[in-house]
Formats: structure tokens, sequence, C-alpha cells
């Protein structure tokens, strides 16, 4: 048993029994007793009094029952809650988490933590509505499903068959967990059931929030006044599990025939050993075994990094990559992707071109370097265009990739720290970003450099004594690495690290497998014939999508991962890959407390919501309330 | 009934007074004075006067007036010296009898004032028979006139008409009664004193009495309700009306009331018997549940009052 409000209770206790022995003092009527002498009596009393201050306070069943029946108003006051059903009239809403981690296997039964949370949300929908002596209540409740949105499954209804059929329906997704606006909803819904009304006309109704605890976004709200929020856990807290963390593909740039996958895992608890199956269009091209890494990052999890191939791909693929293993979650042990056919480097330049750089790019044997002589001939459609900073003035790059050399143009996010160009050497580099690796800068030494500080969101690639030397960034539409000095006023075009750089920045400028890689949650924003339809196909789905006059048409957010495929008519299908690589979902261990700022609501460990008893505490102190007024007639 | 109600009506007889013969058991008892004492007139009793007794007490020088029948003309004759011998003259013991009739009394199963007449009764058919002189004194009540110069056996009559009319009634007047007593030209003798002592003052009477002469003896007359009241019905929230004096007292009785009670009680026992026996006299304390009979053969014969 709990309380709801055990202040109120003990402050009612404090401020009654007190007056009550006070009264009992007062108003005890004395049985005149002739005695021979009062002397001795008086003498003794004087002797109690210094020893014992309630020695005239007599045993006395009234008393006693009197001091109960406060007890227990008191008791009643502190609201006490205890396995059963509601109040009656009490709005209750069932919050069901079916996010991602909801499709763990991990109760020993063979049942996903979801059918578990549908039991509970069961067993509740029983408890409310099922009736009984003691505990029926007459109230009515909702049934929210969250994942990534909120889903309202049921509005509120005091009909048991209603509600669960609607929790019956209630389906997993991959989406990560975000509670706050199934709360929002949640909140709106038990403030104001009148849609007429735009005050609110309720109570706040009480929420029983049925998931494994992992709820990231819930930890910086507040439990609002007069709120109460149940929490029913299910899940293992210490699972184990292997879950794709990362997952890319890139081709090489020289030769883009080749392709490698870059794999993240993350192993948690006693993840087992496994292999790792990549396929290819369906055909298995390779296997790896892999273990937990013994260096974990924290004490729950590990993390591991791989690279699957290279292996040669002409032409555009599905690619499939599988972690043969027994854990936790098999619904994330999968992850796929689509790479899109190779694609020859294009590269436009707008001239002026330094001969270095253009030896440099040409090193890298692209498959069309076009020279164009001013911005304004500038053209899309490349991989990435070179700029001359001088070139560019104060104009905004277009949209598209580009490499900036001799200044960082506007728009970046990226200012000077002085105009004044001074010799510079380079101090440090971000060496772990794609485009510094393994570009050696130490015996790099400009002759006039400019600096520049970038703000948040723009890497610093190089950093001279007083501050940024070249940048990287990716503002909407747009990726761009900028030389903020004039790599011919420096001996770097003469150094093997230039050419590294130029290779390692054609790559992540034109790598393009995100354009078709998405996340559980995220909208499919898709192109295709204006005015026309595309059926759009997925795990356990095949929709309709129309286009509109401009070819665009949306379908999400996505629910599960897996692959999906748009096929419209008379052409061939587009593939996209949805991937569980959200670490925080696919995390699994189950939390004991539900933690809000400022409170943590603790588990309800029987599973079932604890419900006020005020009424059967009031209904024994009239109870009482008779035995002693029995108790006062017979004496 | 309340707490100390009296359940017993009063006596109207001297055969209720003391029931079961118990005034033919007492024949052959008498009331001892343990020192010699000054009578009225000569009786059966050693008195401190030298004179015309049988019993020798001493020689003393003769002077001119003595009676030449007390010269001791053997010693003239040894030592040709003039003594007189002197005589212990025995007079008559005056028992007085002094019954607290206070309201305080009248209280308690069995009844203190009963007890108190019922002992008084007894006493005094001893010391009557026994010939000595009687006095009988009450100590506030509703008494009938004192009685003085009761002797021989036939008294008895008079003296239970007496203790049968007497009431107890109101405070009790021992201070004054004592002084009165003690002031008397009356012969001295043994003052008993029936009282259960519960004013003060008992310890101060004694000391005047003992002071004009008077061997005294208190008895102490307490009924079971005073000496145990948690056994004997009391509990509850009450409200303690004294019989006697204004005001009243509210108690709960418990565990640690009863004890205090018993303390104090104790105290105040100790208090008394001490300060009775510092102003000379004797105190016997008298449970009113006990045998007449044991109190009158075992109490205070062992006690020294009787034989």
């Amino acid at each position: 048993m709990n309380f709801l409000s055990p202040i109120a209770g003990l402050l009612m206790a404090a401020a009654v029994l007190p007056p009550l022995l006070l009264l009992w003092f007062l108003k005890l009527r004395r049985a005149r007793t002739p005695v021979s002498s009062q002397r001795l009596w008086k003498e003794a009393i004087e002797d109690m009094r210094a020893n014992a201050p309630f020695q005239r306070l007599r045993w006395r069943w009234l008393l006693v029952l009197q001091i109960v029946i406060l007890l227990l108003i008191a008791l009643a006051i502190s609201r006490p809650r205890v396995q059963g059903a509601g109040e009656p009239g009490q709005r209750t809403i069932l919050l069901i988490d079916n996010s991602g981690s909801m499709q763990a296997v991990d109760t020993g039964d063979g049942r996903t933590r979801l059918e578990h949370a549908k039991d509970v949300a069961l067993a509740r929908i029983d408890a409310l509505h099922g009736g009984g002596a003691l505990f029926s209540a007459s109230g009515e409740t909702m049934v929210l499903s969250f994942s990534g949105d909120a889903v309202v499954e049921c509005r509120f209804t005091s009909s048991a068959a209603e509600l669960r059929r609607s929790i019956e329906e209630i389906t997993p997704t991959d989406q990560s967990t975000r509670a706050v606006p199934a709360l929002r909803l949640a909140r709106a819904y038990a403030t104001n059931t009148d849609p007429e009304s735009p005050w609110p006309v309720g109570g706040p109704a009480v929420i029983e929030c049925i998931s494994d605890g992992r709820i990231p976004d819930l930890a910086d709200r507040f439990l609002e006044a007069g709120e109460s929020l149940v929490y029913h856990r299910v899940g293992s807290a210490d699972p184990e599990n292997w879950s794709f963390s990362v997952v890319a593909a890139d081709r090489d740039v020289r030769d883009p025939r080749q392709v490698r996958v870059l794999i993240g895992l993350v192993a948690e608890g006693d993840a087992r050993d496994g292999e790792l199956v990549l396929r290819v269009d369906g055909g298995v091209v390779g296997t790896r075994t892999i273990s937990a890494p013994g260096d974990a990052d924290d004490e729950s999890f590990a993390r591991l990094d791989l690279v699957l191939g290279p292996f040669t791909l002409d032409a555009g693929a599905n690619v499939e990559v599988e972690l043969l293993v027994s854990d936790a979650n098999p619904a994330d042990n999968v992850v796929w992707l689509e790479i899109p056919p190779p694609n020859p480097l294009r590269v436009q330049a707008i001239a002026p071109v330094p001969d270095l750089i253009r030896f440099g790019l040409e090193s890298l044997d692209p498959a069309s370097f076009d020279v164009v002589d001013s911005p304004e001939a500038f053209q899309p459609g490349y991989d990435f265009t070179v700029w001359p900073a001088e070139s560019l003035g104060d104009m905004i790059l277009p949209e598209g990739r580009h490499l900036v050399l001799g200044g960082v143009p506007s728009g970046l996010g990226v200012s000077q720290v002085s105009e004044q160009a001074a010799p510079a050497v380079v101090m440090a580099t971000e060496a772990l970003h794609p485009v510094m690796r393994g570009v050696g800068v130490g015996r790099l030494e400009i002759l006039n450099a400019q600096t520049w500080k970038g703000s948040r969101g723009v890497t610093e690639l190089m950093s001279g004594p007083s501050g940024g030397l070249v940048f990287a960034a990716e503002p909407v539409g747009r990726r761009v690495v900028a030389v903020g000095f004039d790599p011919m006023e420096s001996n770097w075009p003469a150094l093997p690290g230039f050419v590294a750089f130029l290779a390692n920045t054609a790559s992540w400028l034109s790598e393009v497998p995100e354009a078709n890689a998405f996340e559980p949650g995220d909208v499919l924003r898709l192109q295709g014939t204006p005015g026309a339809n595309a059926m759009l196909s997925g795990p356990g789905l095949e929709v309709e999508i129309p286009f509109d006059l401009d070819g665009m048409g949306q379908f999400g957010p996505l629910r599960t991962a897996g692959r999906y495929a748009l096929q419209s008519s008379g052409q061939r299908a587009t593939g996209y890959a949805v991937n569980r690589t959200d670490v925080e979902e696919n995390l699994l261990g189950s939390s004991e407390v539900l933690q809000l700022r400022g409170s943590a609501i603790n588990e309800d460990a029987s599973g079932s919501a604890k419900q006020s008893i005020r009424v059967w505490i009031l209904l024994v102190v009239l109870s009482v309330l008779a035995a002693e007024w029995w108790l006062w007639r017979r004496s | 009934m309340r707490f100390g109600e009296t359940r017993d009506p009063a006596p109207t007889t001297m055969e209720e007074l003391a029931p079961g013969g118990l005034l033919a058991k007492l024949s052959r008892m008498d009331v001892v004075a343990r020192r010699a004492v000054r009578g009225a007139r000569s009786g059966e009793r050693r008195s401190r006067k030298r004179g015309g007794g049988l019993e020798f007490s001493e020689h003393r020088d003769y002077e001119p007036g003595d009676d030449l029948r007390f010269v001791d003309w053997n010693v003239f004759a040894r030592l040709d010296r003039l003594v007189t011998k002197v005589f212990i003259e025995e007079e008559d013991l005056t028992v007085a009898l002094l019954v607290d009739a206070s309201a305080s009394m009248d209280w308690g199963n069995p009844n203190k004032f009963l007890f108190a007449r019922r002992m008084g009764l007894c006493l005094g058919v001893v010391a009557l028979r026994a010939g000595h002189r009687l006095r009988v004194h009450g100590l506030g009540g509703m008494c009938p006139p004192d009685l003085a110069g009761l002797r021989g056996g036939s008294r008895a009559l008079p003296l239970s008409r007496w203790l049968l009319d007497a009431r107890a009634n109101g405070g009790s007047d021992l201070a004054e009664t004592v002084g009165r007593v003690s002031g008397g030209r009356q012969g001295r003798g043994v003052l008993i004193l029936l009282s259960d002592c519960l004013e003060d003052g008992a310890a101060a009477a004694v000391q005047r009495a003992a002071s004009s002469g008077w061997e005294t003896w208190v008895l102490r007359t307490l009924c079971p309700e005073e000496l145990n009241p948690g056994a004997n019905g009391l509990a509850g929230d009450l409200r303690l009306e004294d019989v006697e004096q204004e005001g009243a007292v509210e108690i709960t009785v418990n565990r640690s009331l009863l004890n205090a009670y018993h303390t104090r009680l104790n105290a105040d026992r100790s208090r008394l018997e001490s300060d009775v026996r510092r102003a000379g006299g004797r105190l016997v304390e008298l449970d009113t549940s006990l045998d007449p009979e044991l109190v009158l053969f075992e109490l205070l014969r062992r006690g020294g009052l009787l034989r």
C-alpha cells in the first residue's frame, strides 16, 4: 500500500489527536465517591504528577475507538492505495510502449515485451472494468500507444470490450521511444474531455505507463501538480543483446566499383559470439565472426566497429547485413542498404584553377573534369565543384557539394578572426573526420594565412595558432569543405598529404548512400511522376502513394525497419532501407524507475496498479462509530 | 453500593455490639498499666504515692509529725537513729476511653465506628470488671454526655447504652477532648484512643496526655477500603469527596496511583507510630475486618494493653 497524500494525513492526525485527548481530559465524567479522607489521595496524586503526566488517562475502550476513528480518517486523507480497481468515476489512461525495444524477447517465455505489456494492460482493464464485490469502478479508461509518436488507440470509454480490442490491436514498431507526445496527449485528454468546452472540464486522470522504462525524453519533464503516474515495468534489467549502431557503404573514389560496408555494433550485457553475414541481392558475399569486445564503454554495453569488404559491385544492389546470434531482440539483428550504381566522379571547377590543384584533382581519375569561367556558369549535377574563394565574393554557395580554396564563403557559420594574413603552421587536425584520414600536415607551412573561427556545427579540420584554417560544414542542401588559405601560398601542394586530402574530400563530397537510408520514425519523401500514383511496399505493408503536381509524395512516419520499395508503373523499383541504429533504443535493459525531472516513479512490482481504498476506510470508520455508540449505550 | 459505603446495620443492643458472647470471654482479662499511676483513692493498683500501702518502698529520716507506727524500731535499736519506713500506697486505676465519632469513622466495611465501639465496649467491660474506674468520652459526632467514674461490672450497661447511642458525624475534636481529660483533677491511668487518626494532631494529643501522666494507647482503626482500596472496589475515573471536609480530589485509578497511595499510607503509618512512641504512647493498628477476639486476645494482649 502506498499513499498519494501522506503529508495531508499526517497533518490531520497531528491536528486532531491532541485535541481529542484534551477533550477526553476535560469531558471525563467522574463518579462522585465519598471517602473517609482525601489526604492520602492528594499526597499520592502529587507524587504521581511528577512522574506520570498521563496517569489520568485510563484505558478506555471509548477513547481507543475514537483514536482509531481519527487515525482511520487520517489514513483516508492520505489517500492510501492498494491492489485493485480504481475509484468510482476515476479516469485512467493506459500508455503502452510499442517502441523498438519492446520487441525484445527476454522474459524466458518466448513472448515479446509488448505482448507482456498488453497482458498487463488487459489485466488492468479487467481490474478497472471487471466488476466485483470490493473493487468495481464505473470510471472510464483510455488507451494510448507510444513510440516515436503517440497514437490514441481508444478514447475514454467504460466499455471493457472496446478497450480490450484496442489493446489487442496494438502492433510493434521499430521507432525510438518518445513519451512526451504521449504524455502531452494524455494530459490534454485528462483535463478536457468535452470537445465543446474550451476549458478543462475534468480532473487529472491516473496515467499508467506500461513500458520497459527506457524513455530518455521523460528525464526533463516534471510531473504536474495532482498528476498521478503509475509505472508498470516489463522486461529484464540485464538482457544479452547485439544491435547495430552504424550501417553505411561507400564506393572507392578511384574505383567506384569497389564497395565497403561500414558496420557499428553494440554488445549489451554478456552478448554471445555470433556471425555477421553480408548478403548482396540475396547472395552471401561474406561472413565475419564477432565477439563482444572486452573493453566495454561502461558496465552495460560495448561498441564494435567493422568494415566489410571491399567487394566489387558494378551496379546498384540491395545489401543486407544479418547478425546470426541468439540474443534478446532478434528484431534488431538485421540492417539493409540500397547501394546506388557506381557513380564515376564528375568534378566542376570555377576558373581560375591553379595547375597544381588541377593536377591533384585529375590524379583522382574523374570521369569528367570541367572548368567554367565564372560562378555564373555554375552547372548543377556534378559530384562537387571547386571554387576559388575570390570568385565567390559575398555569394552564397548554391545547393550541392563544394570545395572552396583560399577562403571561407558566407553562409557556413564561419567568421574571420583577423583580416591580416600571417605565416602559420598547423597546430591540430580533426584526424577522425573522413576528410582528414591519413592526411599528414607535419611539414605544412603557410605563407599568408587568414584565421577563422567556426560556429557550432562547423568542424574545424585544421587549426593554426590563432584560429581555424580548414573547415567542413553541412548547411541545408550543401556539403562544403573550405580551405581558409590559398594552398598556392603554402608548401601543401608539394606534400603527399595534399593528394590524400583531395582524395578524401572528393570521396566525402561525392558519397550518396544516405539518400535512401532512413530510420524508423522518419518520413519517406518520394519523387515520382507528377500526378501519378506509385505502390510502396515494405514489411507487412503495401500502400499506394499519390504524387502531387511537383512529383512529390510522402509516406510516414515509418513504423518498422526493413526494405521498402517504390514501384511506379513502367519504371524500375526504387529501394529504401529503414534501419534501427538508435543506440539508446537498441539498448534493452529495462529500468526499475521511470525517471522524471525532480521525481522518480518506482515500478509497480506486481504489474497492476494500486487503487484507492479510501471509501473502504471510511466505511470502517462508520462501523467503528456504530460500535462506539453501542458501547456508550451499554455504559 | 458505592465504594466504602457501610452495608451492616447499626447495632441496637449490647449483644449486637458484642456478638457471640464476646463479653463473657473477657472475664479473666485486665488492663495493664506499665508503670505506677496515681489514682483518686486506694485501689488495686500501685501508686507513686508513698504512704499506707503494704509494699515497702524505702527508708527516710524521721521528721516530726510522722506516724510513729511507721518508725523502724529495729534500725533505731541498731543505729540509734530514727528512720521512717515508706510504703507504696495502692490506688485504683483510671481507664479513659476516647472514641472517635467523626464522620470519617462511619465508613468502610466493616464499619470503623462500629468496630471502635465494639472494642470500646470490650475494653470498658474489662476495666470495669477489674475494678478500675472508667471514663468514656466521644470525640466529635453526636455522642451522649461523657461517662465518668464508672466502676464495677454492673456498670457495663450504661457503657453499652452510651456506645449504642453514639452517632458519628462531623469532625473530630480530639485535641479539645484530650485537653479536657488531661486537665481534669481525676486520677491518671490508661488512656485508650480509638480513632482512625486520619486527621493531623493525633500525635500532639498523645503527647499532651502523656505529659499529664496518662499512659496512652492509640488503637488506630482502619477499614479494608483504606488499607487496600484497589482490591476492595476502587476503580475508574472518580471524584473523591471527603466526608468530613470540603473539597474533592479527582483521580483515575490505575496501578501507579494505587502504588503511590500505598506508599503514602505506609509513610503515614510510620510517621504516626514514631510520633506516638516519641510522645510516650503506643500505637496498634487495627483492621476492622479482623475478628474481635483475635484483636483482644492476640494483638492487644501481645501489645501489652491487656493481660
